[in-house]
C-alpha cells in the first residue's frame, strides 16, 4: 500500500491545476452580463469548476485513485446521498411556481410562514 | 497467550485484531472516510438550505454577496490550496518514513492554515465595521426595503455560520497537526506505520474541499459590485 504515494511531481501538477481552475472561476464570475440565462450559466460553470477541484483533491491528494474499491465506495457514497438530498429538495422548490399555476393556488415562498408584516 | 500474540505480531504498530499492516491501514482509512461522510452530511445540509434560499431570494442574495471582498476570498483559497499541497507532501514524506520532512511539511501546513485564519479574522473585523454581522445592534440596514433587508441579513447568517463552522474545523485540524508534528519529532512514525499522518491528511484535505465550495457560493455571487460601484 505504500505504493499509494504519488511522486512529488504529481502533487505539484495537481496543485497548479487547482490554481488555474481557481483563477478561471474568478475570471468567469467577473464576466459583465445582465442577461439572466447567461448569469445562471456562469453560476453553473462556477460550481462545476468547484466540483472538478474537489474531484482532483479527492483522487490525488486523498489517494482515492490508488485506493481499494471499498475506499471508492465509502468516498463516493457520501456524495451520492448528498446528490439525492439536493435533487429531491430542489425538485420541489424549483417547480412550485409551475404547480401553483396548474392548480391556481398562490405560490408559497420559503420562509413565508414568518412573513407576517 | 500474550507470548503467542507477540509471536504472531512481531510488529508493535500492528493492533492485535488485524492480520497485517495493509489490512489495518485500509480499516483506518475507511473509518476516516466514514467520519468524513458524516461531515459531508453536516455541511451538505447547510449548503442545501443556502441553495433553497438563494433560489427563493435570488436578487437579495446577489446584492448581499456583493458586500464581500473577492480579493480576500481568492487569496484565502490560494493559501488553503497551498496548505493542502504541504499536507500532501507531509503524507508523502510519511510514506517514505522521513520524520524530519514530516515535521517540516506539517509545520508549513499549520503556518498556511494560520495565515488563512488571520486573513479571515481581518475580514470579520471589516465586516463588523461595515455593520454586516446579522445581530441586533451590529446589523446596519442595507436596503430601505424591509423585505430585501431581511433577506440580505439571511445571506449573512449563512455567511457567518458556514465560514465560522469551517474555521472551527480548521482550528481543530491545526491542533491535531501540532500533535502529529510532535510525534514525528519524537520519531513515532516509520515507513511501516504512518496511519495517523495519513488520516489527518484526509481530514485536512476535506476541510479544503469545503472551502472550495464555500468560495463560489459566498464570494462569487456578485463580484463586480466592488469594481463598478
Amino acid at each position: 500500500m505504500s505504493s499509494q504515494a504519488n511522486p512529488v511531481k504529481v502533487y505539484i501538477r495537481v496543485f497548479i491545476a487547482l490554481l488555474v481552475l481557481l483563477f478561471l472561476t474568478v475570471a468567469l464570475a467577473f464576466v459583465p452580463t445582465r442577461h439572466e440565462t447567461a448569469r445562471n450559466l456562469l453560476t453553473t460553470i462556477g460550481f462545476t469548476i468547484a466540483g472538478t477541484k474537489a474531484v482532483l483533491i479527492i483522487l490525488w491528494f486523498m489517494h482515492v485513485k490508488a485506493g481499494t474499491r471499498l475506499t471508492w465506495i465509502f468516498a463516493a457514497s457520501a456524495f451520492v446521498w448528498l446528490l439525492i438530498l439536493f435533487a429531491l429538495t430542489m425538485n420541489d422548490y424549483m417547480t412550485r411556481k409551475e404547480i401553483a399555476n396548474v392548480y391556481r393556488v398562490p405560490t408559497v415562498r420559503a420562509g413565508s410562514m414568518n412573513d407576517a408584516r | 497467550m500474550t507470548e503467542l500474540a507477540t509471536d504472531l505480531h512481531p510488529n508493535k504498530a500492528l493492533a492485535h485484531h488485524f492480520t497485517d499492516m495493509p489490512q489495518q491501514r485500509e480499516a483506518v482509512t475507511l473509518g476516516m472516510w466514514l467520519f468524513l461522510a458524516t461531515e459531508v452530511m453536516l455541511f451538505g445540509a447547510i449548503f442545501l438550505a443556502y441553495t433553497v434560499y438563494r433560489h427563493q431570494y435570488f436578487d437579495s442574495f446577489r446584492a448581499a454577496g456583493g458586500h464581500l471582498f473577492v480579493s480576500f476570498g481568492t487569496i484565502n483559497t490560494c493559501v488553503l490550496l497551498t496548505s493542502s499541497l504541504m499536507m500532501a507532501l507531509a503524507v508523502h514524506a510519511a510514506h517514505q518514513g522521513d520524520s524530519k520532512k514530516i515535521v517540516r511539511y506539517v509545520l508549513l501546513t499549520i503556518l498556511f492554515g494560520a495565515i488563512f485564519l488571520g486573513i479571515k479574522m481581518t475580514e470579520y473585523v471589516i465586516d463588523t465595521r461595515e455593520g454586516l454581522v446579522p445581530l441586533n445592534g451590529w446589523w446596519k440596514a442595507q436596503s430601505p426595503d424591509l423585505r430585501v433587508d431581511r433577506e440580505m441579513r439571511l445571506f449573512f447568517v449563512f455567511y457567518f455560520t458556514m465560514t465560522l463552522l469551517h474555521a472551527i474545523h480548521m482550528t481543530i485540524g491545526m491542533a491535531i497537526l501540532a500533535v502529529i508534528a510532535w510525534f514525528a519529532h519524537r520519531k513515532r512514525f516509520s515507513a511501516e506505520d504512518y496511519n495517523p499522518v495519513d488520516v489527518t491528511g484526509l481530514y485536512w484535505h476535506f476541510v479544503d474541499i469545503v472551502w472550495v465550495f464555500l468560495f463560489p457560493a459566498l464570494y462569487l455571487v456578485h463580484p463586480e459590485m466592488h469594481l463598478f460601484k
